[in-house]
């Protein structure tokens, strides 16, 4: 089995753990909090592997991505309820993200922001257009770990391996650090970052594209669901960690996408700032390429369109106009101005009320032992899929109260 | 009716809300943002003083902050003080302003050594008066 064919999960996972929302989030949990959050990037992170794993599986064995399966499973109506919501948290992701890639072009080039959200979208355009889905796996999947700089930030520097062994076990608040409602803030949106419905959306298609069978897959599913979002789940603690680690004790709270990089800078120097940088941009890169493809991937699959990057964009002209249209709004978008911070904050928060709708149908269907047949979930899968669609309406049902209550974090 | 009583109610209380009176709540909190200001802006001033990051990432950086810094200036200069709180928020937009000063300087300037370490130092100084007047209200 060859490595790179994990590039799948890396980048679904690049897209989910380090875009540039968690990226600022992570920054921000680490420099509030110190190392008491680990755990709640752990929980996301087996909650993803759970259900990417299932959704492999059952995109593997249908032969049809998750989108479709939702929509038989739920109805038109119902099914195109998720498809709204699920496009309108992409559409944020996506503008998100392209301003993300022109903040980052500013820091490492020193131009002004507008004409550098003008590269970003002919970039991607360019980037997605030419490059095969296998080509973008791995530059953007292993372009993003350039972040692993941070991971060298932390064992080089003077990390409390107790107290983040400690971190790794849920605990609650510390007097010292906010009051609850902060805490679960941002407990709920670390922990919610990594569920995103994007992900699975993306994940599952890229299953699909990359012609994945059960009978010789699914252990390349499992390896891959759990090297990739365990990967990413490693950078977005390495990124905490580092941020606990040079803003704590100053008292710095990190609300620029600027501010992150110095958690790698500062302490290793300007190789590290560079290398984080460009991580970053990779990465946020990757993001931009889940979100987008997946809304197309969403739309076709919905209306039964032709769809796949391993068509010419000429053979799938409708899936190829709606990647198009996305990243221009996303593009128009942010030349308004808009923090794209803010605005990935949002689509975290708004995202998690679409998650049960995405996972709840495939839970059913990949417990259907009369659907699924010896590729059915186990007793171990079923129990875990249960679990945190529990934990995941948990997540939906206080994530938009718990944004208004703290003013996004800011008490 | 209710409707419409409720939404001027709303109107009414969002009013009442936005006041801008320096409460000494409010004066802890806009310590507490130049505090953090100052010092990203003392570790980012110290990282150009010793050549540690490239100067667009430093130029840029710094106009971001010193974007933040004359909002909080010019939102603290657009407070009522209270008997409490007059010292503490005249001290509080003087030292806001002077971080907003700073940061230009930084900016237009990301290369020069000896002044970013100088940039650094009233940096430092800033952060700590700013967390006196969070810690004495």
């Amino acid at each position: 089995m060859k490595i790179f064919q994990i590039a799948l999960g890396v980048l679904a996972a690049i897209g989910g753990f380090v875009d540039i929302g968690d990226l600022v989030f992570n920054a921000q949990a680490g420099a509030r909090f110190g190392y008491e959050l680990i755990w709640a990037v752990l929980v996301g992170a087996v909650g993803i592997i759970v259900y990417s794993e299932m959704c492999g599986r059952v995109a593997m064995v249908a032969k049809r991505p998750v989108f479709e399966i939702v929509r038989d499973r739920m109805g038109y109506g119902s099914g195109l309820a998720t498809l709204f919501a699920g496009q309108f948290v992409n559409l944020l992701t996506c503008v998100a993200e392209v301003g993300g890639i022109a903040y980052i072009l500013r820091y490492l080039l020193g131009f002004e922001v507008r004409p550098m959200i003008l590269v970003a979208f002919a970039g991607l355009v360019l980037v997605l257009w030419f490059f095969s889905f296998e080509g973008l796996e791995r530059v953007f999947g292993f372009g993003g770990l350039l972040l692993l700089v941070f991971s060298v930030a932390v064992i080089t520097g003077p990390t409390d391996w107790d107290a983040l062994a400690h971190g790794a076990i849920p605990n609650p608040p510390q007097a010292a650090h906010g009051g609850w409602l902060i805490w679960a803030y941002f407990v709920v949106g670390v922990a919610s970052a990594s569920l995103m419905p994007y992900e699975v959306y993306f994940f599952s298609s890229g299953a699909i594209e990359d012609g994945w069978a059960p009978e010789s897959e699914s252990l390349l599913n499992k390896l891959t669901s759990i090297v990739g979002f365990g990967l990413g789940a490693f950078l977005a603690i390495s990124v905490m960690v580092a941020s606990a680690l040079i803003f704590l004790e100053p008292g710095i709270d990190p609300e620029f996408l600027g501010t992150v990089p110095l958690g790698a800078g500062q302490p290793l120097g300007e190789w590290a700032l560079i290398v984080a940088l460009l991580g970053m941009l990779f990465a946020i890169g990757g993001a931009a390429v889940d979100a987008t493809l997946s809304g197309a991937y969403s739309m076709a699959q919905f209306f039964g369109w032709e769809w796949g990057k391993y068509r010419k964009p000429g053979e799938a002209p409708r899936f190829t106009l709606t990647w198009l249209v996305f990243l221009a709004i996303a593009a128009l978008v942010v030349a308004t101005g808009i923090d794209p911070v803010m605005v990935t904050e949002y689509s975290v928060i708004f995202g998690v009320v679409a998650m049960p709708l995405t996972y709840l149908p495939v839970l059913v269907i990949a417990n259907d032992g009369g659907y699924m047949g010896r590729y059915a979930n186990g007793p171990m899968s079923r129990a875990l899929g249960w679990a945190y669609f529990a934990i995941i309406i948990l997540l939906a049902l206080t994530a938009v109260p718990l944004l208004i209550l703290t003013n996004m974090g800011a008490g | 009716m209710s409707f419409r009583l409720i939404c001027v109610i709303a109107v009414l209380a969002l009013c009442g809300c936005s006041g801008s009176q320096m409460t000494v709540y409010r004066l802890q909190k806009d310590a507490g943002s130049l505090g953090s200001l100052a010092a990203e802006g003392q570790l980012l001033a110290d990282m150009a003083a010793k050549a540690g990051a490239p100067s667009s990432y430093v130029s840029t950086h710094s106009s971001e902050l010193g974007a933040d810094a004359g909002d909080l200036a010019s939102v603290v200069g657009s407070t009522d003080p209270t008997a409490q709180t007059a010292r503490p928020r005249h001290q509080l937009l003087e030292l806001a302003t002077e971080a907003t000063a700073l940061f230009e300087e930084l900016e237009h300037a990301p290369n020069d050594r000896g002044k970013a370490q100088k940039i650094a130092t009233r940096f430092g100084h800033i952060a700590d008066s700013a967390t006196k007047i969070e810690e004495q209200g």
